[in-house]
């Protein structure tokens, strides 16, 4: 109850008043969670012959209105064309750069991990050497989910060094689907 | 005075911490290329001609041959050489078929097998 006349005139006119919403913006410099899975295929070059399969990427790390950047992880599994099966497991620090026109993202990234390809002699075991490399990605929102998210799809290529191999390098480019919360 | 000496224990304390770093990093890196098991050319050929031979032939089911390089300076080494794996992997099924591939009882001895030889390889001209 107001106490006073100037009060009750008061009151009167804010309960008259229409009620605003004000849209606070977050701070482009505060950092939230980023994170992306995709799945899709590769292509490999590797001991000098052609390696076919399919490849998983997981990503978590922090982002602001502009940049992104986190941990990697990548498994990537397939087969020889002469035959044998293999797999790639790697791990590493990944960028993104801001995105152009609200749609397309360039990333970057290092990686460490291993190639394995399985013996036919031995079911079971496999020969394996380490690998050590950087790669670039694209990456195009198809759907925007949210202020920061949605489906993708991303394109990317990679070299990396392999410590004990008939071939010290490989290459692997690939195109895969991807969801972004 | 207190002061520089505090300062003197902080930065010797974050160069040591630097260094152990480093050196900790050093030997992870070391370790791992270390435990590295390598793939050497003998022995990815030599496997790629066993799955060549397993295809053209599945009545073989599995073969006694071994792939492996292994110890100081590869006292083991792989059963088919890599020029026979790469006849072997060259060649068509029919071709590996009309050589006997297919039929063990009709393998040879490799020329650097040391006697007492059990070992019977796949012939490939």
């Amino acid at each position: 109850m107001p106490n006073s006349e100037g009060e009750a005139k008061v009151a009167d006119a804010v309960s008259l008043e229409p009620l605003a919403v004000v849209e606070v913006l977050p701070s482009p410099r505060r950092a939230r969670w980023f994170g992306r899975l995709s799945a899709g295929f590769a292509y490999r070059w590797a001991f000098r012959e052609s390696l076919l399969g399919g490849a998983f990427e997981g990503e978590l790390g922090a982002q602001d209105n502009r940049f992104a950047g986190g941990v990697r992880l990548r498994v990537e599994a397939g087969r020889m064309q002469a035959g044998l099966l293999y797999q790639v497991v790697t791990l590493g620090p990944s960028f993104w750069l801001p995105s152009i026109a609200e749609r397309l993202r360039f990333g970057m990234g290092l990686e460490a991990g291993a190639v394995m390809v399985d013996r036919r002699t031995v079911p079971g075991s496999a020969m394996w050497t380490v690998a050590w490399g950087g790669r670039i990605d694209a990456a195009v929102d198809l759907v925007r989910v949210g202020t920061s998210g949605g489906l993708f799809f991303s394109t990317g290529v990679a070299a990396q060094v392999l410590t004990a191999a008939p071939f010290p390098v490989t290459v692997v480019a690939g195109a895969a689907l991807g969801y972004r919360p | 005075m207190l002061r520089s000496v505090m300062a003197l224990s902080t930065r010797l304390r974050s160069r040591v911490k630097g260094t152990l770093r480093r050196i900790t990093l050093a030997g992870v890196a070391f370790l791992l290329l270390m435990a590295d098991g390598g793939i050497s050319g003998d022995e990815l050929q030599c496997e790629l001609a066993v799955d060549r031979m397993l295809t053209c032939c599945p009545e073989l089911g599995s073969v006694s041959l071994s792939c492996v390089r292994s110890g100081c300076g590869g006292t083991m080494v792989p059963d088919i050489d890599e020029s026979r794996a790469a006849c072997l992997r060259n060649a068509s099924c029919e071709q590996l078929k009309a050589q006997g591939v297919c039929d063990p009882a009709t393998w040879e001895t490799p020329l650097n097998c040391m006697p007492p030889c059990m070992l019977k390889v796949p012939k490939c001209q």
